[in-house]
């Protein structure tokens, strides 16, 4: 069966070459996928992640690129000073797997295997954080004015004149120096993020588009449950509102004219060409006609 | 199996000849003239691709089969300006205060041109071109490029003259040819080839035969004895409603055709010829074809790098350059197919 049978173009690109693509990104552009403070910037051998890092392409330090993309201190809430504690985040283990399913390993929660023209992402989030001895963190406390509560007569609690809590920001500055770094100190953890899609055709006949739609997601392991439906629930509503959205393709917007005399537009659906872009066979598949 | 492959098949290449046909009918035709003394020429041009198709066989070649170029309209006006020659005005009352009556004064020959020949072979003469191409690609990777690592060897300007050196020889296998001539050919196609020192994906092009008529006589003939016998056709049956006159000229036209087709014989006889034996025939044909080749050979009609950049930047970070593997390239019966492994 010849590639075109059923169109004038076909394009097919497989599971590998995206997951080889993404590779290749954290191979040679580490800053996308690695993010820290100022000591993780400087040292990325204290970044949780190792193995990403152990990846990363030499010619990436031979040419001076930065490997980790230098984030802001973490600001502690309540406490008004310039010490900030330090961490990391790392997007590892990005992949994708084209129906069949054989790239992942899907959770239960996500009842495997894939289904039908449906694919999945896995994400692995690393995320990190310097955290200081508690001598370290007393000693480096504000020393702010004792608490000398008086009692009137009637014995109300008068309130002595200091500085008084209000509703501004819990974090009035942005820390600007780190808390000096504890290497025994550094907490790391892991979560598993799956991600079943799959592509829908929306909008009038006269108006078609090509959206993402999002199935169902998986952070696994997340202690207590409660927790991790919630975490699970900010994240779909995220991709839901915030991200998908933005990935609708008008396929009008596909369609090209040259010189008026030769259409390349998607081949449209019918019993023989039943998806497009089809998810099959390990590929995305996308078949195209030429009108003229 | 490939990890990307597209597949464009015969009838879009068909496809694609037919807009090419549509936009041509677009296009406005080129005129022009020019004067040489008391002579002088205008010529109004089109062009129309009136047949032909692409095939994808089975030997892995693209067939261009009998694409028809028509020149519609092809008008050519010769003209020649003569000397203007005055006639006339003599006086034939003289009084003393002058001419009273003079005879009538003509100027002969006062257009531009005086005379005017205009050839209108519109819609008659067609050329006619067939061959057969492959494409094969193959990877460069130059010498001079040593142990240097991807991103390293993007960055670096080839300096070598591995190139140059490899073109010189491939000239140098001409006969006869000094090596002054031998090294300006061959360094005139380096600019072409030559840029940095990463592997490099090539595509070569190479010419199976071609033929290539300025004029096709049998389509010539045949539009020749249609465009007469319309003319006949018009004046002997001008009382006769249209309709009547076009029914007539639609049961003539598949004569035309088959006569045009008897006398292609002889020129689909060489084309199979051509075809099987794998070279063109006529002097012209098989220079062009040894040319094509032998440039073909040397200077790829596409090139690019391997690792490919993907993602270049222009804040000081480095190009993501992606491996692209097993670049093949495949005609059959059904699809042009490029593929590759990417990563």
């Amino acid at each position: 069966m010849a590639f075109t049978d059923h169109c004038d173009i076909f394009a097919g690109i497989h599971e590998k070459s995206f997951n080889n693509v993404v590779l290749q990104l954290q191979r040679q552009r580490p800053s996308l996928f690695n993010y820290g403070t100022t000591t993780f910037a400087n040292h990325p051998e204290l970044l949780c992640n190792q193995r990403i890092i152990r990846m990363v392409d030499p010619e990436v330090r031979a040419f001076g690129n930065p490997i980790v993309k230098e984030e802001p201190l973490l600001a502690i809430p309540g406490y008004d000073g310039p010490l900030g504690l330090e961490y990391c985040l790392q997007l590892a283990e990005l992949s994708i797997d084209f129906h069949p399913s054989n790239v992942h390993s899907l959770p239960v929660e996500l009842a495997p295997p894939l289904q039908s023209q449906h694919l999945s992402l896995k994400g692995r989030a690393c995320a990190g954080l310097d955290c200081p001895t508690q001598d370290l963190l007393i000693k480096l406390a504000p020393t702010e004015r004792p608490f000398y509560p008086s009692i009137s007569k009637g014995g109300f609690i008068k309130q002595p004149p200091r500085e008084q809590p209000n509703d501004g920001p819990v974090v009035k500055q942005t820390p600007t120096r780190p808390i000096p770094f504890n290497r025994e100190g550094i907490i790391c953890f892991c979560l598993d993020l799956f991600v079943v899609l799959h592509v829908e055709r929306e909008g009038g006949a006269g108006d078609p588009v090509i959206a993402l739609r999002l199935d169902n997601l998986e952070i696994v392991d997340i202690k207590p449950d409660g927790l991790e439906n919630a975490v699970e629930c900010f994240l779909r509503a995220m991709l839901i509102m915030g991200v998908l959205p933005k990935v609708k393709l008008a396929l009008d917007s596909l369609i090209l004219s040259v010189g008026n005399v030769l259409t390349i537009g998607p081949t449209p659906i019918s019993p023989l060409v039943p998806f497009n872009p089809a998810i099959e066979d390990d590929q995305i598949k996308a078949f195209i006609t030429l009108t003229v | 199996m490939a990890t990307v492959n597209v597949a464009v098949n015969e009838r879009a290449f068909n496809d694609v000849v037919m807009a090419v046909a549509k936009y041509l009918e677009s296009v406005p035709s080129f005129s022009g003239s020019g004067s040489f003394g008391p002579f002088s020429a205008s010529y109004s041009v089109g062009l129309k691709l009136t047949g032909g198709s692409i095939d994808l066989t089975n030997t892995g070649r693209v067939h261009f089969d009998e694409l028809h170029l028509t020149y519609d309209p092809l008008i050519l006006n010769l003209g020649i300006d003569l000397p203007t020659i005055p006639i006339g005005g003599e006086c034939i009352l003289p009084t003393p205060w002058g001419c009273s009556v003079r005879l009538p004064e003509i100027d002969l020959f006062d257009a531009n041109p005086d005379i005017s020949i205009p050839i209108n072979l519109s819609n008659t003469i067609v050329s006619e071109f067939s061959g057969e191409f492959t494409v094969s690609d193959s990877k460069q990777v130059l010498v001079a490029k040593g142990s240097l690592r991807p991103h390293a060897a993007h960055f670096s300007p080839d300096t070598s003259n591995e190139i140059r050196d490899r073109f010189r020889s491939t000239v140098g296998t001409i006969p006869f040819l000094p090596t002054s001539a031998v090294n300006g050919i061959a360094d005139a196609f380096v600019p072409f080839v030559k840029s940095n020192l990463a592997d490099k994906w090539q595509f070569f092009l190479h010419d199976v035969w071609h033929n290539l008529e300025l004029i096709s006589i049998s389509d010539t003939a045949a539009n020749i004895l249609r465009n007469l016998t319309d003319f006949i056709i018009d004046k002997i049956l001008a009382p006769v409603p249209s309709i009547v006159r076009g029914v007539v000229k639609a049961i003539l036209n598949p004569i035309f055709d088959a006569i045009a087709a008897v006398l292609d014989i002889p020129d689909d006889i060489l084309e199979w010829l051509s075809s099987q034996l794998q070279i063109s025939f006529g002097l012209f044909d098989l220079l062009a074809q040894l040319i094509i080749n032998f440039v073909g050979s040397m200077v790829p009609f596409y090139q690019f790098e391997d690792p490919f950049p993907m993602i270049e930047d222009s804040s000081g970070l480095l190009p993501v350059l992606v491996p692209v593997e097993n670049v093949s390239v495949v005609v059959n019966d059904d699809e042009f197919v490029m593929s590759a492994d990417i990563g």
